[in-house]
């Protein structure tokens, strides 16, 4: 981008410290060893007469090897675990969930009224959909026909299908060059 | 690109409904969304606790995912978004203070050496410190941008797409983030 020929080698046309953010770019790609040869040698060129150069290409090399040191953390052992049961949480119907969260509060005053309440959404359960309360399911792959009265899950997915729908859209023209 | 493929390949098994392609996809990358996230909030509990949120939105969108895309750059777009929502929502600053005392903890589970010294192992962890105040101090965008380059070794083109910005914007995104990374940490060399 920013070359000359001059003879056999190729020299560059200015110093890329001077040549606008995006062209100093090339610099970090040749401090992080991954500029191809060629522009390579002509950074390493321009380097032996540009001071600036020089030390810009010293001192991102030192930031680069120091950031190696910002190591991550071990990953608690019950992470899959937590989450295949919320995914297990999630594909269960809403009227089960409801049921689990008040079963694992604890003893409260409106406890008394957990069977009467879970007796009466079992019922208009079965008068809306006869077959369906018969076998709550707990394999996530079920999760395929989500109960339309939980508005929680429909804002979620709205959201979810509006960032893949920007993805999509966003990557439409450069999608071969990424697969 | 093999591995690629079956990135795509696998997310469409999971779109029919096998969850056991999920179970590959979650141990295949798990460890690197929850390392960078951990290197976003700098708390490792808030970083397991969002990529929970990723991994449970990548399965909840499996009805709609379309291979346009390298299956590993849909999933840093997310993760980016939730890391970036949480900071937004003013939760990074305050849990800036209780920072400290898990990192510490962290870094003495990261160096099991017993030979080194206590001199050696102060030195370290000041450095440690340094480095991630330093990222820390990253505005949020630079911040993503500098970890998926650096860590995550994605190309221009992919943290364009995960920041949903250009590759030129990318670019000057790195080229102010190590900037000030120079400022600071050049002298750890
Ligand atoms: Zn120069």
């Amino acid at each position: 981008m920013f070359e000359v020929n001059r003879g056999n080698t190729k020299e560059l046309r200015e110093c890329p410290l001077r040549a606008g953010e995006e062209n100093a770019a090339q610099l970090l790609d040749y401090c992080h060893h991954k500029l191809a040869p060629e522009p390579a040698s002509a950074f390493e060129r321009h380097m032996e007469h540009c001071p600036a150069c020089r030390a810009f290409a010293e001192s991102q090399m030192a930031v680069w090897n120091a950031l190696d040191e910002f190591e991550a953390m071990p990953i608690s052992e019950d992470f899959d675990q937590r989450l295949f049961a919320r995914l297990d949480e999630q594909a269960a119907p809403w009227w089960s969930r409801v049921w689990n969260r008040m079963a694992a509060s604890g003893p409260r005053i409106w406890r008394p009224a957990i069977p009467v309440a879970a007796v009466l959404l079992l019922a208009a359960g079965l008068w809306i959909h006869p077959f369906s309360a018969s076998a709550p399911p707990t394999d996530p792959s079920i999760a395929k026909n989500p109960d339309h009265i939980d508005t929680e899950q429909v804002e979620r997915t709205l959201e979810d299908m509006e960032m893949i729908r920007q993805f999509t859209v966003a990557d439409a023209p450069n999608s071969n060059r990424d697969m | 690109m093999a591995s690629l493929e079956r990135d795509a390949e696998l997310m469409l098994r999971v779109r029919d409904g096998c969850t056991a392609s999920f179970a590959i996809l979650l141990a295949r990358h798990r460890g690197p969304v929850i390392h960078f996230l951990y290197r976003m909030v700098q708390r490792q509990s808030v970083a397991e606790e969002l990529a929970q949120e990723v991994f449970l939105r990548v399965y909840r969108s499996r009805a709609t995912y379309e291979p346009t895309a390298k299956f590993t750059t849909w999933l840093f777009r997310i993760a980016t978004h939730m890391a970036l929502n949480w900071i937004r929502d003013g939760k990074y600053e305050k849990n800036q203070e209780s920072l400290d005392p898990e990192v510490g903890e962290g870094l003495s589970r990261q160096i099991p050496d017993r030979e080194a010294t206590v001199e050696q192992k102060m030195i370290r962890e000041a450095r440690f410190a340094e480095i991630r105040q330093a990222i820390a101090g990253l505005p949020e965008k630079q911040r993503a941008a500098v970890l998926m380059h650096k860590y995550q070794e994605m190309e221009y083109s992919q943290i364009a797409r995960a920041l949903d910005c250009s590759e030129s914007a990318v670019k000057s995104l790195l080229f102010r983030a190590y900037e000030t990374l120079r400022g600071r940490l050049a002298h750890l060399a």
